[in-house]
């Protein structure tokens, strides 16, 4: 890391002492870091409820999913080879993909018309070390390069962690009683396959300074596989006691990233340092 | 060389990959899964009693319903798919109540009994959906307890109320008393109300159970001359062959299953207390006691818990499953190695809702299931069907 490090600086050093433009040949190779945020959204393929109604309808035990409106961090390599407008990169990162969903019951009592009404809010974070390639289309406008980006990407699940809340209203009892039944956090993976694999394509622009680059783009990932354990969804017991079981869900990912790109090679015989 | 290298390990990565997603899109669900039965109904107070497995993979479940006109429980009957999921329900009459453990298969068609509001015992026989038939009366039969299959016949352990006896009944399917004998339960003020304790559900539930040894024996656990004992007997009105008294309803045998001639797994109660014991060999001629079987003191169970006790059989190697109540709210399934009668795993099931056990059976991919009554946010008794696969049954038992 520390070599990597000063590689890196020796790049931005050199960089700051070239002009700007006009030094590459036609192919270059790039080494960069990259980080960012993102979003995701779990798409529900087949609803999995351990609830199985015997009176009302069975759409009422499904989940409500909150999309894109929990925030994940990555940071990660880039690695590209460019050759004149196109590039392919390879761009190996850690991320956390943040989800949750909530169920809502209730139950009446006939004589009273009373309810008592409970909720399971449940959050998902997942670790994913994640080796996307990706093939980028670039337009040149002065210091500008706007560029196109389309490409696949498989991510390989490190951790998964899970929170839980049981939290609900009793009408039933003599008032209107909120209450917080249940409240923990768990180690979830054994839930999780560990495989996530998908397309992305996104936009985004490199920004000239000195030979280096400074990029900022907007990626969408799509999932392609369900990323819940079919096998294993009730094998946690603390889960499974609450009646909770996963359905198969397929990730979405909108991820804001910004990065700085350093050449490696390929420097035209016309170069001269300032 | 160093390119086949890079794609030699892409060709593993990418196998690999595959393989994991394939198998994940490939998996049964039926093979593993939690139903909880619901209903938004705030009084519904469901009691499962036993379950069933049916050819086309799914479940019938007998349970008793809590009736607000009745001191004894209703009759509900639930049939589910392959993957647990709710299918049909049939409450029967309320003028039928108590329905005891067991749902027994004999040619392709289920029986149980429960009771009329004289308290006689009836038959009803189901179907593979769960289409219940009409009742059949059994003559001179009260209070039914517990039932279990023999050969091709009933086997029902019920209580005489006016003779004061417990009675060990053959039926045929059709209803035919085949051959009884009656057990007395001892003269005195207060004998029999534990046993109407039992019936009401307004006292502790008495572990009563039977079946038939290889050589033909027949054996129960009833209440006999005072005390909660195991009698064996061969229904030929003789005075049992052997008597393994308990004490009182204060220490006896929980559940036993035979194993082999005169092997049983089994487990006893005392005191509170509870034991574990994967093999014994009970003496089904003389009188013993159980406090002289030894055990595996099983701390976490609750006070006198009910056991379930099931054979099963992965890749050959034959162990016995032990299903009870714990303390604070779960069941506990014990895995225990045949031969050995070692401890081989144990598996809890429930968290923060609380279980009660009903009942384990074998499946026929290999696995099992379990029956419970789960108290939905601690209040709401429903019934849960847990099934387990082979796959994780393996791990529970080696």
């Amino acid at each position: 890391m520390r070599y990597l490090i000063f590689v890196l600086t020796l790049f931005s050093v050199s960089a700051y002492s070239q002009r700007p433009g006009g030094y590459f040949l036609d192919q270059q190779w790039w080494i960069g870091i990259r980080g960012g945020l993102n979003v995701t959204e779990a798409v529900p393929q087949t609803s999995v409820s351990a609830f199985s109604p015997i009176n009302y309808d069975v759409e009422e035990t499904e989940k409500s999913y909150s999309s894109y409106d929990q925030i994940g961090v990555w940071v990660g390599l880039e690695f590209t080879y460019s050759f004149k407008q196109f590039s392919v990169g390879f761009q190996p990162n850690f991320r956390r993909q943040s989800f949750s969903y909530s169920n809502s019951y209730s139950w009446q009592n006939a004589e009273t018309g009373a309810s008592f009404f409970l909720n399971t809010d449940q959050g998902h974070d997942l670790d994913y070390l994640e080796l996307p390639l990706i093939f980028k289309y670039e337009y040149k406008i002065e210091r500008w390069t706007p560029f196109v980006q389309f490409g696949g990407y498989y991510g390989y699940l490190l951790n998964a962690n899970k929170q839980v809340e049981l939290n609900g209203l009793d009408e039933a009892s003599g008032g209107q009683e909120e209450f917080i039944l249940e409240s923990f956090s768990l180690g979830a993976t054994s839930l999780f396959v560990r495989s996530s694999v998908g397309l992305l394509g996104g936009i985004g622009t490199h920004y000239s300074l000195g030979n280096i680059r400074l990029t900022f783009d907007i990626t969408y990932r799509y999932g392609l596989n369900n990323i819940a354990s079919v096998e294993d969804r009730f094998s946690d017991n603390r889960l499974a006691g609450i009646g909770d079981a996963l359905d198969d869900i397929e990730l979405r990912n909108l991820a804001f990233s910004v990065g700085a790109l350093f050449p490696l090679r390929f420097l035209s015989s016309g170069y001269t340092a300032f | 060389m160093k390119k086949k290298i890079i794609y030699s390990l892409l060709v593993v990565l990418v196998s690999l990959v595959g393989c994991e997603i394939g198998d994940n899109s490939s998996a049964d669900p039926s093979e593993s899964f939690l139903r909880i039965f619901d209903t938004n109904e705030f009084e519904a107070d469901f009691t499962p009693l036993d379950l069933a497995e049916t050819p086309d993979g799914g479940f019938l479940v007998l349970s008793g319903i809590r009736r607000d006109d009745s001191n004894f429980l209703g009759v509900h009957v639930l049939k589910t798919d392959e993957f647990g999921t709710f299918v049909s329900e049939t409450v029967l009459d309320p003028s039928f109540v108590n329905p005891v453990d067991q749902l027994v298969e004999i040619n392709g068609l289920y029986y149980f009994f429960c009771m009329n509001e004289f308290q006689e015992a009836r038959l009803f026989s189901m179907d593979t959906s769960g289409i219940v038939q009409d009742p059949i009366a059994v003559n001179a039969v009260t209070y039914p307890s517990y039932l279990t299959a023999s050969d091709q016949n009933l086997l029902l352990l019920s209580y005489d109320n006016d003779d004061k006896r417990t009675i060990l009944s053959e039926i045929s399917t059709d209803g035919s008393l085949l051959r009884s004998q009656g057990f007395g339960i001892g003269a005195g003020v207060g004998v029999e109300e534990p046993i109407i304790d039992h019936f009401t559900r307004t006292g502790r539930q008495l572990p009563f159970f039977a079946g038939v040894m290889e050589n033909g024996t027949f054996f129960f656990n009833g209440f006999v001359n005072f005390t909660i004992s195991m009698i064996f007997t061969r229904l030929d009105g003789a005075e049992p062959s052997g008597i393994l008294q308990g004490q009182q309803d204060d220490g006896a045998m929980s559940r036993a299953i035979p194993i082999s001639g005169g092997r049983f797994a089994a487990s006893r109660f005392n005191f509170g207390d509870n034991y574990y014991i994967p093999s014994v060999n009970i003496e089904a001629n003389g009188i013993t006691s159980s406090t002289d079987l030894a055990g595996n003191p099983i701390l976490e169970l609750e006070s006198d818990a009910p056991v379930v006790i099931e054979e099963v059989e992965v890749e050959g190697v034959r162990s016995l499953i032990f299903g009870s109540n714990t303390k604070d709210g779960q069941i506990l399934i014990s895995a225990y190695s045949e031969e050995t009668g070692e401890l081989n795993g144990i598996q809890f099931i429930g968290f923060s809702s609380p279980y009660e056990l009903a009942d384990i059976t074998t499946t026929e991919d290999g696995g099992i299931a379990v029956l419970s009554r789960v108290f939905i946010a601690g209040r709401f008794p429903r019934i849960a069907v847990n099934k387990i696969s082979v796959d994780e049954l393996r791990v529970l038992v080696q």
